[in-house]
């Protein structure tokens, strides 16, 4: 599942991909592959994300499919 | 030596030599009784014969040691079993080759058939009473204290 959330987050920072993937350490490459839902980074990778938008975890990465289930 | 991959490069690689590495057992106990039928010298076979034993028992005290048994299975009847059935198939079918045409082969590969399936089913319980009794202590290590 694609996480809009992140890209949004993002580009409201004026960063690209390639920036933020400096800022927290990995590359490009994993920064895309994240935003398009195709890699579940670790714990620690995340909060270097949300520390770096300056989001919170929630923001970024609470799943909106889990959320509904939960509320009907 | 400093790392450069992100922890998704590396995921990627692990992946890449977790499957390479299994490529490469299954090649060397499947040549094991190719080269049997082939060339019927079971010396020849001695340097593949101990590198699958020493990866094997290499992952199953690793196994053992965390607590582990398989991603699909926990120990029980049922894999004991199955594991005491393939061993003896398998086993049974390289001897079979090496005594084929000599007198009493039928009662030998019976026999070994047995053999190898009590031994494989005694050494799959205890290794699953190991696996066991790890994964309760690991668990008591990292509980709270009451």
């Amino acid at each position: 599942m694609k996480n809009k959330q992140m890209k949004m987050a993002r580009i409201e920072n004026d960063l690209s991909q390639e920036q933020l993937a400096m800022r927290v350490g990995v590359t490009r490459q994993t920064i895309g592959l994240i935003e398009a839902g195709k890699f579940n980074p670790s714990i620690h990778l995340c909060v270097l994300i949300c520390k770096a938008l300056h989001k919170t975890l929630d923001d970024i990465f609470w799943e909106e499919n889990i959320d509904e289930t939960n509320h009907g | 030596m400093k790392r450069i991959t992100d922890e998704r490069q590396q995921y990627e690689i692990y992946r890449i030599e977790h499957f390479a590495l299994w490529i490469v057992f299954w090649l060397l106990v499947a040549s094991i009784p190719v080269q049997l039928l082939l060339f019927r010298e079971p010396v020849m076979m001695l340097g593949e014969c101990a590198s699958v034993l020493i990866v094997s028992v290499f992952i199953l005290i690793s196994f053992a040691k965390r607590g582990l048994w398989g991603s699909c299975t926990t120990p029980s009847l049922k894999t004991h079993l199955l594991s005491g059935l393939l061993t003896a198939v398998i086993g049974t079918s390289i001897i079979a080759i090496l005594v084929w045409g000599k007198d009493s082969f039928l009662s030998f590969v019976l026999l070994s058939f047995v053999a190898l399936f009590l031994v494989a089913f005694a050494l799959s319980y205890a290794v699953g009473m190991v696996v066991k009794k790890r994964e309760e202590a690991l668990a008591d290590e990292t509980d709270e204290p009451h």
